[in-house]
């Protein structure tokens, strides 16, 4: 389970997140949404160590991962992984291996299980025949595809997704949610997801955040979203203003 | 106003020292890890060693044939001894040119690589992946860099020595009508071992510099390109500073 408790950041002088508490039940897939800048993806980053906050609680399977060592955090990141939002492969490595280092450094698999672990997570989100090929010969699209075939390589329990949707058409944008869909049914993970896309919310996930000013000002399911009385919600979700 | 601008700009200095020393002190932290790490270091040494050695010879066989020829014009009119030249254009080679020209043109060509790569990491969150992939990133981008600077810089500096002080025996013979034999001579008469060793531990302590602030100022980028640009400058600048001060600090210290 992640369990946030009290947490504030601040950036120099901008306070970007304030007293936020949260809790996301094992297997349940939540939606962080709200306006640009936010913090949304600040507040994803607190989930796997990536940002610690100024002050307040991260919990992981209630162990408070802001006070953990430097080796203990990584022992509690080897559960997670994480999408990033341009897909974040890295540039010097080949498709196959952007995939394969983190399989040699989290997993024990001999040779020929992670080449099937490639290549199973690869034809997982609809990609063959590329391995060899480097991050700069495909488009954003094909990018973020790899960023999650390297995320679900190493069989995760946490999965954190930022922006996946961002950018993209929407043809490639329904593709995604149908293979976070997928990825969610085939490994039960766990899932935390940073988006604007209101497709994603209604279609994926259980619990869904809204952010404003550093507070939460929505805890709740799509459905309970959706019937809101809020103005600014419903200005949200509907992308215009109801008055 | 001018004292808080001033207030701020020497607690950023200070602040910039603690996060160089933390970073730098990280690369003991995953110790156990190392030997997952040594491919890259066999990568990097062919990117700041191999692929440096064209410029490092040109520039130290130029600084050697200069060396020579201002010797030799020096002398025009003295009672001094031509042959002199020799040991001239070798003591200064060895003990200041060889290791302070290289690492300087070092610091441009591997500096400015290693904080534009690392940099671009950061902006586009290529570290962040590596923290989230549970993979130490100082270890897989900094330690490999650092050990090929602590393999290369001296192997650098060696070949600037002989490239150096070949310049300065061509430059001789055909400039200032000096024979090899009597610029050998010169070379020879005052050469002590100690002073190629001084030039070695130069070009290492230099090397650490260049490649430890790169790293650094890769490291804590922020702003897009715009910032991976300002750490490139950044890079280079602090790093031809830092060669200075370690200059003088080095040759009060060791001679």
């Amino acid at each position: 389970m992640i369990e946030i408790k009290n947490i504030d950041k601040s950036f120099k002088d901008k306070n970007i997140l304030k007293n936020i508490s949260l809790k996301i039940k094992t297997g349940a897939s939540t939606a962080i949404i709200g306006q640009s800048g936010v913090g949304k993806s600040v507040l994803l980053k607190h989930l796997n160590g990536l940002i610690a906050p100024d002050s307040g609680e991260v919990l992981i399977d209630r162990k408070v991962i802001n006070r953990l060592s430097f080796n203990d955090l990584q022992n509690v990141r080897k559960k997670m992984s994480m999408v990033f939002q341009f897909g974040a492969l890295f540039d010097s490595l080949s498709i196959k291996d952007n995939i394969l280092i983190a399989l040699d450094h989290l997993t024990n698999l001999s040779d020929k299980e992670k080449n099937e672990r490639i290549n199973f997570s690869l034809s997982s989100v609809n990609l063959n025949n590329i391995d060899d090929l480097y991050p700069s010969d495909i488009s954003g699209g094909m990018k973020k595809r790899v960023g999650i075939a390297r995320a679900i390589a190493i069989k995760p329990k946490y999965i954190l997704y930022d922006e996946p949707t961002t950018g993209l058409d929407p043809i490639t944008t329904d593709k995604i949610i149908t293979l976070m869909k997928k990825v969610r049914k085939n490994n039960e993970l766990t899932s935390v997801v940073v988006t604007h896309e209101m497709k994603i919310v209604n279609e994926f996930v259980d619990q869904v955040i809204m952010l404003k000013e550093g507070k939460i000002i929505f805890d709740g399911k799509p459905e309970e979203l959706n019937s809101t009385k809020s103005k600014y919600i419903k200005y949200f979700i509907l992308g215009k203003d109801i008055d | 106003m001018f004292f808080k601008n001033i207030l701020n700009k020497v607690l950023f200095i200070f602040e910039s020292f603690g996060k160089y020393a933390f970073l730098i002190s990280n690369i003991f932290r995953s110790y156990n890890s190392w030997k997952l790490y040594i491919p890259n270091a066999v990568d990097q040494m062919i990117i700041i060693g191999n692929k440096s050695i064209p410029i490092v010879i040109l520039t130290s066989f130029f600084t050697g044939m200069v060396s020579s020829v201002q010797a030799g014009y020096q002398m025009e009119s003295s009672i001094t001894p031509k042959w002199v030249v020799g040991s001239l254009v070798g003591e200064t080679m060895l003990l200041e040119l060889a290791p302070v020209i290289t690492c300087l043109v070092l610091a441009g060509r591997i500096g400015a690589t290693i904080a534009a790569e690392i940099g671009t990491m950061r902006v586009t969150e290529q570290i962040d992946a590596l923290e989230s992939l549970s993979l130490d990133p100082v270890a897989y981008l900094v330690f490999p860099r650092m050990l090929a600077a602590l393999v290369m810089f001296p192997v650098l500096t060696i070949i600037a020595d002989i490239f150096g002080i070949s310049g300065g025996i061509i430059a001789a013979m055909s400039a200032l009508d000096i024979d090899s034999y009597q610029f050998m001579k010169g070379l020879k008469t005052w050469f002590k071992p100690w002073d190629a060793w001084y030039g070695i531990i130069k070009g290492l302590s230099f090397g650490l510099a260049i490649t430890s602030i790169s790293c650094y100022c890769g490291f804590y980028a922020k702003g897009g390109a715009e910032g991976v640009g300002k750490a490139t400058t950044a890079s280079v600048v602090n790093s031809c500073i830092a060669i200075m001060i370690l200059d003088y600090i080095l040759a009060s210290l060791l001679l």
